[in-house]
């Protein structure tokens, strides 16, 4: 497997929750994920194998960016590459973690990210994906109150643009983090 | 008819193969690693990866007696390269480099219906050697 530039970390610090699986041949190739305290997405995207161990690039997905791809407006490429870093997480046969890395976004290798055409195909999906979709728009559905149409998508819009904000601080401090300690950024 | 994996059908809770399942006479496509007779191109990921089943359901385990099939060479090669897009470009490693097709037959086993993507699950019989049956025609 691809020698990968990050931090060595001991866990990913907070617990995830498969939900289903978004891509599956023979196993799976796309999976949801769920942290068990705030609900955030993640997704789990098979990356390489040797014979010992499978490697997931683990990443976070807003609902909002989720809802994008599913309408075809963005590709998993750029659900990936709107994170400032994301996780390799190495599983042998029996799901035991071998390794997982830390890494900044722009060194996972080339090999390892989806085309630029990595747009949802709703032909080769599974039948999860379809209900993750559905989940999601209900869910919009349901933040526009009948009442007033406007004020709850307000409320959205702000939240959404507030995350995007807090975001951005984040991605600033990674890089901030990864420049002041580039001997931390290799194995 | 006589599974090649009776035994593993025997030891599930459900029905496997599931009774829809039909014997058919067709052309199938099929991905493989070169070369063609290398014995695990026709081995179900059951038992390529047995302890990627721990812990899974009768059902999931009954597709993972089955080898994956192709209704046609479009959709082999559509398919490769839609997961690839997302996979990248290691992709191979665990679908596989090239397509092979060959025939079979209402005694070769049973067959699900193909899905939108033209993919279809078969669980054979003892004894089909499709590794001399097949043929590799494209590279992926």
């Amino acid at each position: 497997m691809e020698h990968i530039k990050g931090i060595q970390i001991a866990d990913l610090g907070f617990k995830l929750t498969r939900q289903g699986d978004l891509l599956y041949h023979e196993g799976p190739l796309l999976s949801h994920f769920r942290n068990e305290d705030n609900q955030d997405h993640y997704l789990y995207k098979w990356s390489d194998c040797n014979d010992i161990a499978h490697r997931w690039l683990v990443f976070k997905v807003s609902t909002e960016n989720l809802k994008l791809f599913f309408e075809t407006k963005c590709t998993l490429l750029q659900l990936i590459q709107n994170n400032p870093f994301v996780y390799f997480l190495d599983l042998d046969g029996e799901q035991h973690q071998t390794n997982l890395i830390l890494t900044s976004t722009d060194k996972i290798p080339s090999d390892y990210l989806p085309s630029e055409k990595s747009f949802f195909k709703p032909k080769q999906s599974e039948k999860y994906a379809f209900e993750l979709k559905d989940a999601l728009f209900s869910a919009i559905v349901q933040a526009k109150a009948p009442e007033n149409l406007e004020t709850p998508l307000i409320q959205l819009n702000e939240l959404i643009q507030k995350q995007n904000d807090l975001i951005s601080k984040q991605n600033e401090l990674i890089m901030l983090f990864f420049k002041s300690y580039p001997s931390l950024c290799t194995r | 008819m006589d599974y090649q994996f009776l035994e593993d059908f025997k030891k599930l809770s459900v029905a496997c193969p599931p009774k829809h399942y039909k014997p058919k006479k067709m052309t199938v496509y099929r991905w493989v690693f070169d070369d063609i007779e290398a014995e695990q191109n026709f081995i179900p990921v059951f038992y390529t990866n047995p302890k990627k089943y721990f812990g899974k359901t009768d059902i999931e385990k009954c597709r993972g007696l089955a080898l994956s099939l192709f209704a046609t060479q479009a959709d082999a090669e559509e398919r490769f390269y839609d997961l690839q897009d997302g996979m990248g470009r290691k992709a191979y490693k665990v679908l596989g480099t090239h397509i092979a097709t060959g025939d079979i037959d209402e005694q070769d086993g049973v067959n699900e219906e193909p899905n939108a993507s033209g993919h279809f699950n078969h669980h054979p019989v003892k004894g089909h050697q499709y590794e001399k049956r097949f043929n590799i025609i494209s590279k992926l």
